[in-house]
């Protein structure tokens, strides 16, 4: 697997290690697995509903389940993970399974069941240099939405400071006027900034298709957002912004008080 | 007016399911025959197994509508999956330009559906299209979202399966288009649960079998293993805890229709495809105008409204000439129905649905489960359709004309295998 310098997500260290301290020094705690190549597309030690929501944006790709592992797995790594797989799927049926018979496109997250991870070896469906290099490429693409996906959610919560939608629509359902102006996040997207973002992941046929529309999207979205959930994003992400979202200048209070024609005047 | 003499065109074993008292009243009073097919029905549930070549024996005197017989095996057939699903559209086109019917595709992102998709909007032209379209829910969504967002959404006007079954579709005008016998033109999922699990099904086996088969594990598409060499891993397939000699009795009475039939089968997959070629596909061609259609007249669904997109003499010739070749699988999941993975790429150039897409099970969690049934009374609920007569009367299994006539066959269908 590739750890070029200009692919951060590749590699298991990174920012957002820092929110997850009960998490340092444990291994592979959560993993992606793929029933139809039969093998772990991904491993992460962290935070098992980032997982699932990777999960979910890689089902425009692969259906897959999360696995919460029943131990720790040293040997299993996202070098090293695409040669393992479980002994069989029989102890584990109902809809959503990794039981090929009741496998669902939308994702399910499972305890695995004990000790039935196994080493396989590449898998045979892929053994051929095209269709290896379609499955690696496919496993980039999950590591870069781990990643992703942890940069936007950490941002999000710890920055976004006009969250109504969900408060509203958790907690008011039906006791609201259905006009009102309701916001997800601090930027103007109309669905929330998160959404955009995952709806990219979703949708893109590579890395680079993903990170140019993700960077129009803070751009038509956020590109007055005094916040700083921009800044944050690229931060965990482990790349610097393009330069055309830098250029928008400093987040935070400074760059409110030097454009905002709204917030501070009272 | 159902009498011990009639002569059915399907009915459905729900042995443990549905009427748990009156089928396990049933299994007391079964021969041996009997007893078999309940076995099987609670492996291999609803059993609904009908064959079109070979010998296969049933409790009830069966018949199968013309529609619906195989073909003669041609081993000189030479076209293209392409080549059928193109022609196939055509057809279409012409119904529509001769006849102005409209159509409805049953579509659930699975390969089968986006098969007839792609065919049509490769071949029929934007006036054409104006006549078709699509019965699909959020599963159909999810299953194959980049589709649904190219080319389905906002091109064609789209009825919620949900809500609308076969008789309120064709109320509109419209008639539904099933892709319903796609897994029996390529094979089976029952094949790719046996592989997932191999190692499971091993362990059931001799020592002495377990090496041999272990061995061969990644010869399952291959035409150079004769799938008589996995009888103990068939036989341990087909068993249950409830009734360990079900393999075995499975695995004579199927080799005898393998032997009976007029169509090679040489591989383990072969006989897996052949399961759902054969003797399954009558089931397959039915039961959505069965069950999901509470109004209209069976027999006119079927034979006036219904379309049956897999059930052309073409495609059939197609499936009959192309086992082992890799048109139908590979070898593992992420390769089945390798043929229709070619055919949707060539239009939607879907890399990710081309090489990992996993056959899915669709009609029952993504239709049936949402089907609204509370206005209807017991007798006539999907579950308590035990099947049709050869008039296309419905059979209730809640009746007990119906009741008698299962108890009657049943007692007396022996083991003639």
């Amino acid at each position: 697997m590739n750890t070029e310098p200009n692919k951060p997500w590749l590699a298991d260290e990174g920012l957002h290690k820092t929110f997850y301290p009960i998490s340092w020094h444990k291994q592979n705690s959560y993993s992606i697995f793929s029933p139809g190549i039969d093998r772990f597309l991904i491993v992460d030690s962290y935070d098992p509903w980032i997982v699932y929501e990777t999960g979910k944006t890689l089902s425009s790709k692969i259906s897959n389940i999360i696995y919460v592992l029943d131990k720790v797995t040293p040997d299993m790594t996202n070098k090293t993970c695409l040669n393992f797989s479980t002994l069989h799927k029989k102890n584990e049926s109902g809809w959503g399974s990794p039981n090929i018979m009741t496998h669902r496109q939308s994702v399910t997250m499972s305890k695995i069941p004990r000790d039935i991870v196994v080493e396989r070896g590449w898998p045979i469906d892929f053994v051929s240099d095209e269709r290896k290099q379609i499955l690696l490429k496919l496993q980039d693409y999950a590591l870069f939405s781990l990643r992703v996906i942890y940069a936007i959610t950490l941002s999000v919560n710890f920055r976004n400071f006009f969250p109504e939608k969900e408060y509203l629509d958790v907690f008011f359902h039906n006791q609201y006027p259905e006009d009102f102006k309701i916001r997800h996040d601090i930027t103007k997207a109309e669905q929330g900034i998160t959404a955009v973002i995952k709806t990219i992941l979703y949708e893109s046929n590579s890395i680079d298709e993903a990170l140019t529309l993700i960077a129009e999207a803070w751009l038509k979205y956020a590109n007055d957002d005094p916040s700083g959930i921009r800044q944050s994003f690229y931060k965990i992400l482990g790349i610097d912004q393009p330069a055309e979202l830098k250029s928008l200048g400093p987040a935070g209070f400074i760059k409110d008080r030097n454009n905002s024609q709204t917030m501070w005047v009272v | 007016m159902l009498t011990n003499e009639s002569i059915l065109y399907l009915g459905s074993i729900t042995y443990n399911h549905y009427q748990k008292d009156f089928w396990e009243s049933i299994r007391q009073e079964s021969g041996t025959g009997g007893k078999f097919m309940l076995d099987l029905s609670n492996l291999y549930r609803p059993q609904r197994f009908v064959s079109r070549n070979g010998d296969w024996s049933l409790a009830w005197p069966q018949e199968l509508p013309s529609k619906f017989e195989m073909p003669i095996y041609d081993p000189s057939f030479n076209k293209s999956f392409t080549e059928v699903s193109d022609n196939r559209a055509r057809e279409i086109a012409e119904l529509i330009n001769q006849k102005n019917q409209k159509f409805v595709i049953m579509y659930s992102g699975g390969f089968d559906s986006t098969v007839i998709m792609a065919a049509l909007i490769k071949n029929l032209t934007q006036e054409e299209l104006s006549n078709v379209s699509v019965c699909a829910n959020g599963h159909s969504m999810i299953e194959n979202p980049i589709f649904w967002k190219k080319f389905i959404w906002q091109k064609f006007k789209i009825y919620d399966s949900s809500r609308y079954k076969y008789d309120d579709l064709i109320e509109l005008g419209l008639r539904p288009i099933t892709a319903d016998e796609g897994d029996c033109i390529f094979g089976t999922g029952g094949f790719l649960e046996l592989q997932q699990n191999y190692e499971f099904y091993l362990e059931k086996v001799s020592p002495e079998s377990r090496a041999h088969l272990s061995n061969l594990k990644f010869k399952m598409t291959s035409p150079d293993v004769h799938y008589s060499e996995y009888k103990d891993l068939l036989i341990s397939h087909w068993s249950t805890l409830e009734a360990p000699n079900l393999g075995a009795a499975w695995y004579d009475k199927f080799e005898k229709n393998i032997k009976t039939a007029t169509v090679p089968i040489q591989s383990l997959h072969d006989y897996y495809w052949w399961i759902l070629f054969n003797i399954k596909w009558f089931s397959c061609a039915i039961r959505i105008s069965l069950f999901f259609n509470d109004r209209l007249d069976y027999g006119t669904v079927i034979n006036d409204w219904a379309v049956n997109w897999f059930n052309s003499v073409d495609y059939q010739h197609w499936s009959m000439v192309n086992n082992n070749n890799g048109e139908k699988i590979e070898y593992g999941p992420t390769t089945y129905k390798m043929a229709a993975r070619k055919y949707i790429y060539d239009l939607d150039k879907n890399d990710w649905y081309y090489n990992f897409k996993l056959k899915l099970g669709s009609l029952g969690p993504n239709v049936m489960y949402h089907q609204e049934v509370d206005n209807l009374p017991d007798r006539l609920k999907p579950n308590a359709r035990f099947g049709i007569d050869k008039d296309y009367n419905l059979l209730s299994i809640d009746d007990i004309d119906v009741q008698n006539y299962i108890r009657h066959h049943m007692s007396q269908f022996e083991r003639d295998w």
